[in-house]
C-alpha cells in the first residue's frame, strides 16, 4: 500500500552478507559493494556501560580510549597516524551495549586497517601514565558534553530514578568518583575479559574483494588466543508501578520536562510500532506533540518524544523545553492528554503511511556511507543478534498497523510507567552578579 | 535530512553529537550513550616543556602493512543550464541510492539585513513554510511529512546568501520540487503564522544564552567585527517583536528572483528529467538578478585584545582565539586551509595533540577556517576544565606562535596534504556534499575545474608558503581572545581567578551573558 502509493515504488537497496567464523570465535560480517573506491572496517566489541559493576562506571567508555594508546607493534599514536597517512579516518563509540571501533580507508588500505584491529585486540599495551592522560580527557568530556551544558545532567537523573537495579541506571560517561578511583589493573582486567576474539565482530563494507579479504581476516585474526565468551548476567528491571516525579533546580533560562516510560528491547516485536509512534508523535511540523506544544499552544519551544532502543528494555522519552511563564505541570498536561488520546482513539492511516516514509527515508540515508553501513549491519549483528535484519528489519516496520501502534501505546504509555524530571530555572543563575 | 531517533543519534560520529549537544537542546536527551571522539596517544618520550619538539616526530615502528598506491579522486561532472528567466540550474546524477536532494541559493543573506532589523533573512526564509497563496501551513506540514522529505528555508548570520532545501526519496522528486516552488514563489508571509513564529523565536534566542559556545561565537563575531554586518550572530528581541509580514515580502521581493539563484539537484534522476521538472515548476518565476546593497568596508583589526565573558558556575572556560583571514577567492585560501590541518583541523593536529593528548586539559581543540565573498576567521578554540584556564591558554597561544614562528617538517605537512586530499575524496561518498562543492564552484565564480585541481593544489603547498601564510593571517598584533567562564574560579594552580589568569594575556574586558559591560 505504502510503496503503491508512488508514482514509481522506492527501490530500496539489499546487501548480499557473507559470514564467517573463525575457530577463535571471531565472527566476521561481509557486504562488498564497489560504489566508492572506499572500505569500511569496524569491529564491535560486546561490552558497554551495563557490564559495569557499581563503583566501576565509566569504564568501558575509558577502555575505549586507551585502545588507540599503543600496542607491543605499535608506538603510542601510531594506530591513528598510520590511518591518516593512508587518508583514511578513524573513531570509536561507546553505548550502553557495545564499544565500536571503526576506520574508514581507500580500498587499498584494507590489509593496513585488518592488521591494526588485529593488533590492538591482543597487544594493547597500557602504561600508568597513558591511563592518568586519558582519564583526565575523559572527565573533561564529562564536562564538555553533560556539566557544563544546559540541561546536560537531566538525563542522568531520569535514569537514575527510573531504573532501581539495572545497570542501565548509569551514564556510560560514568561518575567523576568512580573515573577518579579507577586503577590500572582494573583496566587491564577488563581488557583480557572483553577484548577478545570471543567477544569480538568484525565488519567489513565496501570495496574488497570477498575472498581476498576472507584469507587477510584469517591471517591476521586467526592466531589470536579466542577467549572465553564473557557471560552478561543482569538483573531484570522490575515493573514500575508508581509514577516517580523529581523537581531539579538548573542553570538554565526556561524550565523543561522529561517523562521515561519503560519499554522493550531493541528488536522485539513491540520496538517496531512503539518507533513509529514516536515518528507520529513528534517528526516533522505536522506531528501531534510538535502541533500541540509548539504550534498551536505556544507553551513549548521544543517539543519531542523518542525511544532510547536498546538491547535490554529502556526508556521512551518524551521531554519538552517550555516558554516562559509556562510550568513542567502545564506541559505535561498537554503531553499527556496527546499520549492519552494515542491510547483511546490510536493514529490515522495518512498518518502510519508519512510515519512508514519517514521510516523509510531513515532507512535509505543510513546506507549513504560505507561507515554507516557497517555500523547498522555491525549493530544488527551485536545487538540484535541478527544479520539479516540489514536487509530485513525495514519490512518489519512495513507491516506494523494501527492497531498494532494502539496496543503497544496502551500497554507502555501508562502513567504508573512513567518517571519524570521536572527542571526548573535557577532565578539567578542567568543573572549579573 | 535529520534523523532525530536516539538509536541512530547515540551512533554518529563524534562531531555530530557535539554539535547536538551544543546547538540543540532538542537532542539533550540522546547522548544517554556516547558516540566518542577516541583517544590520541602521547608521544613516545615527552620531556617537559620540550613536548612541541617531541610532537613532531613520534616514533614509529613501522610493523604493519602498507600500501604505497596513490589515491585517486574523481569528481562527478555536473550538468549545467541557465533557465530563459535566468535561473542557473546544476544537475548531479548519483544513482547509488533512491534519494533526490534539492539546493536553492538565494544571493542575498543575512549580510544584507538592515541594522534596525537583525535577523530579517533569517525570518523570511523560516516563514516560507508558513503558508502559500495555495496551501496553508498546516497543509505544508502534511504534504512534506507525508513524504517523509524535509522542506526548509535558512539564512545564516554572517551568510551572504539564503538557502531553501528540500530531500526525500527520488520517486517523489516532482512532488517535492511542486512543494518547494510553491514556496520560494508564493509565500504569503501571514500574520496569524508570523506571530507564532516571534513567539518561537523570542523562546529560541532567550535559549541560546545558557550555551557556552553561543556565547563564545558571539563575543568573537562582535569584537573581530565589530561595525561590520558580520559581527551579528542572532537577531534581537526588538528586530523579532518589530518585523512585519511586509518587511519580509520587500525582502522576498527584492532578492527571491530567478537571475539572482542557483538550484542544484543530486540523486537518483536523469538530467534531462531533472530540467523538466525544474523548467515546469521554476519556468514562471520571474525577476531579473539584483545586487544587495554593498558591504561597507571592514574595519580596521582592534589591537589584540583579551574578552571574558563570565558565565556563574561553568564548569569549563571555552577559549577562543583569532584574527582575520580571508576571502573564499583569495588565492592564499589553500595554502591556509594546509596551515588550518596541521594547526587544529583534527585529532591528529597540534592543537589536539597538545591540549588533550599530552596535556590532557580537554576533550577535544581544534581551529577552524571560514572565509565569505567577505574576510573570515581562523580561530583556535578549546573548551577546558576552569583550573587549567592558564595552562590551556597558555598552550593554545605557543601554537599559534609556533606555527608562525618555525618551518612545518616536512613529514607533518606531507602527512596534513594527504589527509586533506583524502577526506575529500572520503567525503565525495554523500551526495549532500558532492552538490554543496559544485554549488560552491558556482556561487563563489572559482575555475569550473577548481575541485578537479584541489588535491594537486593542496599537495603543492610548501613547508614556506605555510610559514608566510601563518605569519600573514595569525596577526598576533591583533589578535582577539575570548573565554566564557566563570570569572571568580580558580583558574591556574597558584588558585588566581580566571579573570586575573586572563589579564595576564593582554588589556581585558569582562561582560556578563546578556552582554553587558562589567569591567
Amino acid at each position: 500500500m505504502l510503496l503503491a502509493a508512488r508514482a514509481a515504488p522506492v527501490k530500496v537497496p539489499r546487501a548480499t552478507l557473507d559470514i564467517l567464523r573463525l575457530p577463535n570465535g571471531l565472527r566476521a560480517y561481509l557486504v562488498e559493494d564497489h560504489d566508492a573506491p572506499v572500505v569500511s572496517v569496524e569491529v564491535w566489541y560486546h561490552v558497554g556501560s551495563k557490564d559495569e559493576p557499581p563503583g566501576q562506571t565509566g569504564f568501558a567508555h575509558l577502555f575505549e580510549h586507551l585502545m588507540f594508546e599503543g600496542t607491543r607493534n605499535l608506538a603510542p599514536d601510531e594506530f591513528s597516524r598510520y590511518i591518516v597517512q593512508a587518508g583514511g579516518t578513524d573513531n570509536a563509540h561507546t553505548t550502553e551495549d557495545a564499544t565500536v571501533f571503526w576506520e574508514t580507508v581507500p580500498s587499498s588500505y584494507l590489509r593496513l586497517a585488518l592488521w591494526l584491529e588485529a593488533d590492538r585486540m591482543r597487544n594493547l599495551v597500557i602504561t600508568d601514565r597513558l591511563f592518568r592522560n586519558e582519564r583526565e580527557v575523559v572527565k573533561e568530556e564529562r564536562r564538555q558534553r553533560f556539566d557544563n551544558q544546559p540541561y546536560g545532567t537531566v538525563i542522568e537523573t531520569l535514569y537514575a530514578h527510573a531504573f532501581t537495579v539495572h545497570p542501565y541506571r548509569h551514564m556510560t560517561i560514568g561518575s567523576m568518583e568512580d573515573l577518579d578511583r579507577a586503577t590500572v589493573d582494573q583496566v587491564r582486567a577488563f581488557y583480557d575479559t572483553y577484548y577478545v576474539p570471543a567477544n569480538a565482530s568484525l565488519v567489513v563494507v565496501g570495496d574488497f574483494a570477498l575472498a581476498e579479504a576472507q584469507d587477510c581476516i584469517r591471517q591476521y585474526f586467526g592466531p589470536l588466543d579466542g577467549g572465553a565468551p564473557p557471560e552478561h548476567r543482569l538483573p531484570s528491571e522490575p515493573p514500575q508501578m508508581t509514577r516517580r516525579v523529581i523537581k531539579l533546580t538548573r542553570d538554565v533560562a526556561l524550565p523543561a520536562f522529561i517523562e521515561g516510560y519503560h519499554m522493550p528491547a531493541d528488536g522485539t516485536p513491540d520496538a517496531y510500532p512503539l518507533r513509529l509512534a514516536s515518528k507520529i508523535l513528534s517528526e516533522g511540523d505536522s506531528s501531534r506533540i510538535y502541533r500541540r506544544l509548539v504550534y498551536d499552544k505556544q507553551i513549548a519551544l521544543q517539543a519531542e518524544s523518542s525511544g532510547n532502543f536498546t538491547e535490554d528494555p529502556n526508556l521512551f522519552f518524551v521531554f519538552a523545553v517550555l516558554n516562559r511563564g509556562h510550568s513542567p505541570a502545564e506541559g505535561e498536561a498537554a503531553v499527556d492528554s496527546e499520549i492519552a488520546r494515542l491510547r483511546n482513539e490510536g493514529v490515522t492511516s495518512q498518518e502510519l503511511s508519512k510515519a512508514k516514509n519517514q521510516i523509510l527515508r531513515d532507512f535509505v540515508l543510513n546506507r549513504q556511507s560505507t561507515q554507516s553501513r557497517a555500523d547498522e549491519l555491525g549493530y544488527d549483528a551485536v545487538v540484535l543478534k541478527n544479520p539479516e535484519l540489514f536487509n530485513t528489519e525495514i519490512d518489519r516496520f512495513l507491516r506494523v498497523t494501527a492497531a498494532d501502534i494502539q496496543r503497544a501505546a496502551q500497554q507502555y504509555f501508562r502513567p504508573e510507567n512513567a518517571t519524570v524530571v521536572e527542571v526548573y530555572p535557577n532565578e539567578h543563575a542567568m543573572g549579573n552578579r | 535530512m535529520t534523523v532525530t531517533e536516539a538509536r541512530y543519534l547515540r551512533r554518529c560520529g563524534g562531531w555530530a553529537v557535539e554539535k547536538g549537544c551544543v546547538l540543540a537542546v532538542g537532542v539533550w536527551f540522546a547522548v544517554v550513550a556516547l558516540a566518542q571522539r577516541p583517544a590520541r596517544a602521547l608521544p613516545a618520550q615527552p620531556q617537559g616543556e620540550q613536548h612541541t619538539a617531541a610532537l613532531s616526530k613520534v616514533e614509529r615502528l613501522n610493523r604493519a602493512p602498507v600500501n604505497k598506491e596513490p589515491l585517486k579522486v574523481q569528481l562527478p561532472k555536473p550538468v549545467e543550464a541557465r533557465l530563459p528567466n535566468g535561473l542557473s540550474v546544476l544537475v548531479i546524477e548519483q544513482h547509488k541510492l533512491p534519494t533526490v536532494a534539492f539546493s536553492l541559493w538565494i544571493k542575498a543573506g543575512a549580510l544584507t539585513d538592515p541594522k534596525n532589523l537583525p535577523g530579517l533573512a533569517s525570518f523570511t526564509a523560516d516563514m516560507l513554510r508558513e503558508g502559500t497563496t495555495h496551501r496553508t501551513s498546516a497543509q505544508l506540514a502534511a504534504e512534506i511529512d507525508g513524504l517523509g522529505a524535509s522542506l526548509s528555508g535558512s539564512a545564516a548570520f554572517g551568510g551572504s546568501y539564503s538557502e531553501v532545501e528540500a530531500s526525500g526519496l527520488a520517486p517523489d522528486a516532482d512532488k517535492l520540487l511542486e512543494l518547494m516552488s510553491d514556496v520560494v514563489l508564493h509565500p504569503t508571509f501571514p500574520q496569524d503564522e508570523l506571530d507564532k513564529y516571534k513567539q518561537r523565536a523570542l523562546a529560541q534566542l532567550e535559549q541560546e544564552r545558557s550555551s557556552p559556545v553561543f556565547l563564545a561565537h558571539q563575543k568573537f563575531a562582535q569584537v573581530i567585527y565589530r561595525d561590520f554586518p558580520a559581527a551579528v550572530v542572532s537577531p534581537t528581541a526588538e528586530s523579532i517583536k518589530t518585523v512585519t509580514p511586509n518587511d519580509l515580502r520587500r525582502f522576498h521581493d527584492a532578492y527571491y528572483v530567478p537571475g539572482n539563484a542557483i538550484l542544484g539537484v543530486v540523486g537518483d534522476v536523469k538530467p534531462d528529467q531533472a530540467l523538466a521538472l525544474i523548467r515546469q515548476h521554476f519556468g514562471e518565476w520571474k525577476g531579473a538578478a539584483v545586487r544587495p546593497p554593498a558591504l561597507p568596508p571592514l574595519p580596521d583589526p582592534a589591537p589584540a585584545a583579551v574578552y571574558l565573558v563570565d558565565r556563574p558556575n561553568s564548569t569549563q572556560s571555552d577559549l577562543v582565539a583569532g584574527s582575520l583571514a580571508l576571502k573564499r577567492t583569495d588565492p592564499d585560501y589553500i595554502p591556509l586551509f594546509v596551515v588550518n590541518r596541521v594547526l587544529g583541523g583534527g585529532p591528529s593536529a597540534r592543537l589536539f595533540l597538545n591540549l588533550r593528548e599530552v596535556h590532557g586539559y580537554t576533550y577535544g581543540a581544534y581551529s577552524s577556517l571560514s572565509a565569505d565573498v567577505y574576510r573570515g576567521t581562523l580561530r583556535a578554540s578549546a573548551p577546558v576544565h576552569n583550573a587549567v584556564t592558564d595552562d590551556a591558554l597558555h598552550e593554545l597561544m605557543a601554537e599559534l606562535k609556533r606555527i608562525r614562528d618555525e618551518r612545518v617538517s616536512e613529514d607533518e605537512l606531507g602527512e596534513a596534504e594527504r589527509s586533506i586530499v583524502a577526506s575529500f575524496a572520503l567525503s565525495l561518498e554523500r551526495p549532500a556534499q558532492l552538490l554543496d562543492r559544485a554549488m560552491l564552484v558556482k556561487y563563489y565564480g572559482l575555475p569550473q575545474d577548481y575541485w578537479d585541481r584541489f588535491p594537486a593544489a593542496v599537495a603543492r603547498v610548501t613547508p614556506d608558503e605555510v610559514q608566510q601564510v601563518a605569519r600573514k593571517y595569525i596577526d598576533l598584533d591583533h589578535l582577539q581572545i575570548v573565554c566564557v567562564g566563570d570569572a571568580r574560579q580558580p583558574g591556574n594552580a597558584q588558585g588566581q581567578s580566571i579573570k586575573d589568569v586572563l589579564k595576564k594575556y593582554g588589556d581585558l574586558k569582562v561582560f556578563d551573558t546578556n552582554g553587558k559591560r562589567l569591567e
